[in-house]
């Protein structure tokens, strides 16, 4: 009797260390900064051109989609161009928009992404050109498209699927790319964020865009992978800013001619 | 390619900071060239080895090691490695800490 009693009462403790372990983080609480540590720096998984395991999925593009991105020409990746001769909005201190500020710069030391929870809303603040984004949680529906005007880092809300924070957006600025090899959308994408706390230090990202003028079907995106930097909030911040005179200046001195531009 | 010269100028700005300086030739002739280095954020806090604003200052002398542009006959390179001065100075990740940084400076 004795010795069954104290088998209980070691299965009980370990349910509560058990119970302790998994409470070591709120799946719920996804604030800190983040610095993404997956490999992909593209929206999804594509051919990068630097080697056979560096991504193999095609982008499903329709014809309009490829025209498009055919007349993007980016400073990386397999159709890289010298930055002079390309139009990567990035080389202007354009704002990236959503999602390429998810996928490309969200990674130490270029950028770390800060997400912060507040009553009735999430927010993500972006350290390149310090720019933030709002996803409203208090129950709204997202408007209707025609209620929208686009704009850079479009119209979302948030809400709880279980232990998974669901974005959903809107009214998306054309001119933004998807990301640094130039992979277009148009306004009328509509994307779908799915962010999981895997653990207490690991956030986990997949996106679905929905674009039929672009993509012949929804284009899901690698899991992005996050590792919390805890050490960030407690450092000056070193103000990395993309500065259009600064930019301006760099472009004429040198990536101009660097790339055999003549300087206007 | 290995290069010397006397800046003239250092620009710790966003995106990429510049050393511009001047080469002279064997003929006597001074040439301007320009050096990018690696990003600025790069160079101000995963290296931590104290780049600073006030790093080059003009009449420096340098000898860089860089890569020269693709465009024959341009005057500009990415910087591989540094000496200012006579002394080296780190200018890619895992080359060190720079003469002078700053003790636990990010």
């Amino acid at each position: 009797m004795r010795w069954a009693a104290l088998v209980a009462i070691t299965a009980a403790s370990s349910l509560v260390v058990c119970a302790q372990a998994a409470r070591d983080f709120d799946p719920h609480d996804l604030s800190g900064h983040w610095n993404r540590t997956s490999r992909f720096q593209t929206f999804s998984n594509v051919w990068s051109g630097q080697g056979p395991t560096q991504g193999t999925e095609e982008a499903p593009f329709t014809a309009a989609g490829k025209t498009r991105f055919e007349k993007n020409k980016p400073g990386y990746g397999p159709r890289a161009v010298p930055p002079a001769v390309g139009n990567d909005p990035m080389g202007t201190c354009d704002p990236l928009g959503i999602p390429r500020l998810l996928n490309t710069e969200v990674i130490s030391p270029h950028q770390t992404m800060e997400i912060v929870q507040v009553p009735g809303r999430m927010i993500q603040f972006f350290e390149w050109h310090h720019d933030w984004r709002e996803v409203f949680t208090d129950g709204r529906k997202l408007p209707s498209p025609d209620e929208v005007d686009p704009n850079w880092n479009g119209t979302s809300i948030g809400r709880w699927d279980g232990d998974v924070f669901v974005v959903s957006s809107i009214g998306f600025d054309d001119r933004t790319w998807l990301d640094k090899f130039g992979y277009p959308h148009s306004e009328n994408m509509r994307l779908e964020e799915r962010y999981r706390r895997r653990d207490r230090d690991t956030l986990e990202l997949t996106m679905t865009l929905t674009d039929p003028e672009t993509y012949t079907r929804p284009w899901v995106s690698d899991t992005k992978v996050f590792r919390i930097d805890r050490e960030k909030s407690k450092r000056w911040d070193e103000q990395i800013y993309c500065v259009p005179t600064e930019e301006y200046k760099f472009n004429q001195r040198v990536r101009d001619v660097a790339g055999g531009k003549e300087s206007k | 390619m290995t290069i010397a010269g006397t800046v003239t100028e250092w620009e710790f700005i966003n995106p990429h900071p510049q050393i511009y300086f001047d080469v002279k030739t064997e003929t006597g002739e001074i040439v301007h060239w320009g050096a990018e280095v690696l990003p600025t954020p790069l160079m101000m806090k995963n290296m931590k080895v104290g780049w600073t604003r006030t790093t080059l200052k003009p009449g420096d002398q340098i000898v860089l090691v860089c890569n020269p542009s693709r465009v024959a006959g341009a005057k500009v390179c990415l910087a591989k490695e540094l000496k200012i001065n006579g002394k080296d100075w780190p200018v890619a990740p895992g080359g060190g800490v720079a003469p002078g940084a700053a003790k636990g400076k990010q």
